[in-house]
């Protein structure tokens, strides 16, 4: 097959292929159900997002309670430590309701 | 137009209207890969869908400092694959489109049918190349990519291309000359267009 052939089939078969397609395009009806998703799955990881903060707020609430329960239920060894808001206070829990305890 | 170094930031940052006029940039195009690939109108826009889905969801990946183009067609191209590997490359005629093509205000009936003829030889020639081959040749024929942009949407060596375009070319020659259907005058008038 010589050079000009070649090219006689370049031109053609880009021919063909563009004549196929050319004034084709995709119908209006695609981007609707990609903005969709996009949004549906925007607003689904929204609300993941929600879950998983109030998840991570009950896990930190529950731990607390749990270490606070700890330090009431533990034998004092220090005579300071007369009540339990005291001895939360002194392993660290020192809330403004806690302090107004011990004060008042 | 924006440029693509403009619209990435906008779409990392969410903004969902930047992301709509990439789509509209760059939706025509590659809808016409999806389908000179598959012949598939229906799995084109899936494709086309898909595609940008896939583009938004690893959007953080890209610099922006580049065109999209060739990372776009990348993601039309591997969807292709998949789906010519799930349908088992059972593909569908486009005859409409050829009544198109082939009726041109000029022609005799005797020529438009030459004419006919010898698109849907070289059609069905190009439908039964192998998928890597028909690739190649929809990417290098259709949208004009040279042989290293081909190799880096392929994310093969520019050697690999070369092969698999020369393979091709070397198949679509020999179906034309040796279908009996294609006369000289039908290729030249085709030509002539």
């Amino acid at each position: 097959m010589n050079r000009s052939k070649r090219d006689d089939l370049d031109i053609l078969v880009e021919r063909v292929l563009r004549d196929l397609v050319s004034d084709q395009a995709p119908p209006d009806r695609v981007w609707a159900s990609i903005r969709l998703e996009l949004q549906e799955g925007r607003r689904s990881q929204t609300k993941f997002e929600l879950l998983r903060l109030l998840g991570t707020e009950i896990v930190a609430l529950g731990a607390d309670i749990v270490a606070g329960v700890g330090i009431m239920l533990t034998p004092s060894v220090c005579s300071c430590e007369e009540g339990w808001t005291e001895r939360l206070v002194l392993a660290g829990h020192s809330s403004p309701a806690l302090l107004h305890c011990i004060h008042h | 137009m924006l440029d693509d170094g403009e619209l990435v930031p906008r779409i990392q940052e969410g903004d969902l209207d930047a992301f709509e006029i990439l789509y509209h940039k760059y939706k025509d195009q590659l809808y016409r890969t999806a389908l000179a690939i598959t012949r598939d109108r229906g799995a084109s826009e899936e494709i086309l869908q898909d595609c940008f889905l896939r583009a938004h969801a690893h959007i953080d990946r890209v610099d922006g400092c580049s065109s999209l183009r060739p990372w776009l067609h990348r993601i039309i191209v591997n969807l292709s694959y998949n789906w010519a590997a799930k349908r088992r490359l059972r593909l569908i005629s486009l005859e409409d489109v050829y009544d198109r093509v082939v009726m041109g205000p000029r022609s005799s009936p005797e020529r438009a049918f030459e004419r006919e003829e010898l698109i849907q030889v070289l059609d069905a020639a190009i439908r039964c190349l192998s998928m890597p081959q028909r690739v190649v040749v929809v990417l290098f024929y259709l949208q004009g990519f040279s042989l290293a942009e081909i190799a880096h949407v392929l994310d093969c060596p520019v050697g690999t291309v070369k092969s698999r375009l020369h393979n091709a070319r070397k198949a679509l020659r020999k179906r034309l000359i040796c279908d009996s259907r294609v006369s000289s005058e039908a290729a030249y008038e085709l030509l002539s267009l």
